[in-house]
């Protein structure tokens, strides 16, 4: 199934689209795996998520793994259908003028 | 934005995220695939046992797997569920017809026909198949994850 090419400037943020890149191929990821993998600090990695809650592309949720509270983030139906039209515009533009 | 090359830096940001996450699946121990084969061979071999035996292993591989699923979860810190990646689900879909054609032929073998064997046979193959389609999945996955955006 094709996606419209959408550009989101909710999502293209820096750090935002690192993070819905790794949200987008998974079901959920814990905190501190996204806070690594994007390399940003706890209190960015927040505000990047409450970004993307606000616009209705993520949620979250607290569970208890080995002893402590965990918080674990899933991009929404939403989010995931946001970030497959900002990729597809993205590759449009990247053909643009490809080498 | 109308920046080719911003693009083409965005695109590349994707794939360096979606790598990260494949790295940390690169260090799952082998012994996971075992575990798995293991308990689909039970969940499987184990309904032609005679009972309460086929019923008690119902219980057993279950709580093996939500195991395996707390112990994937702490050590890599996502979840994917077989079913949800577009292309790697159509291996599970694929693994799950087959189990349960291999679970029928199993009980049919060994309440109708008698076929003391057949427990350990259908086990055997289930167990082989949970971890050859194991690794199918991974596999796919991993290229559907760097080969998309989404």
């Amino acid at each position: 199934m094709s996606v419209a090419p959408v550009y989101d400037p909710v999502i293209h943020a820096t750090g935002r689209l690192q993070v819905c890149a790794v949200l987008a191929g998974v079901d959920e990821a814990e905190f501190a795996m996204v806070r690594d993998t994007v390399g940003v600090s706890d209190s960015v990695l927040s505000k990047h998520l409450k970004a993307l809650e606000d616009a209705g592309y993520l949620k979250v949720r607290k569970a208890p793994l080995d002893g402590r509270s965990r918080t674990w983030a899933a991009l929404t139906e939403a989010g995931r259908r946001a970030f497959a039209g900002h990729v597809a515009e993205l590759t449009r533009l990247a053909s643009l003028t490809a080498p | 934005m109308t920046d080719p090359d911003e693009a083409r830096r965005a695109l590349e940001s994707i794939r360096d995220a979606r790598t990260s996450v494949l790295q940390r699946l690169e260090n799952i121990h082998w012994g996971y695939d075992l575990a798995y084969g293991a308990v689909i061979a039970l969940l499987v071999g184990g309904q032609g046992l005679p009972q309460p035996f086929s019923i008690l292993t119902v219980p057993i591989a279950l709580g093996g797997l939500a195991v395996m699923v707390r112990w994937w979860r702490a050590k890599t810190g996502i979840w994917v569920s077989g079913y949800t990646p577009r292309r790697p689900r159509w291996v599970a879909f694929g693994l799950a017809a087959i189990l349960i054609t291999l679970m029928l032929g199993n009980l049919y073998a060994s309440r109708i026909l008698h076929l003391w064997w057949a427990p350990l046979a259908a086990g055997g193959a289930a167990f082989v198949l949970g971890i050859v389609f194991g690794r199918w999945w991974m596999r796919v996955y991993r290229k559907e994850l760097l080969e998309t955006g989404a």
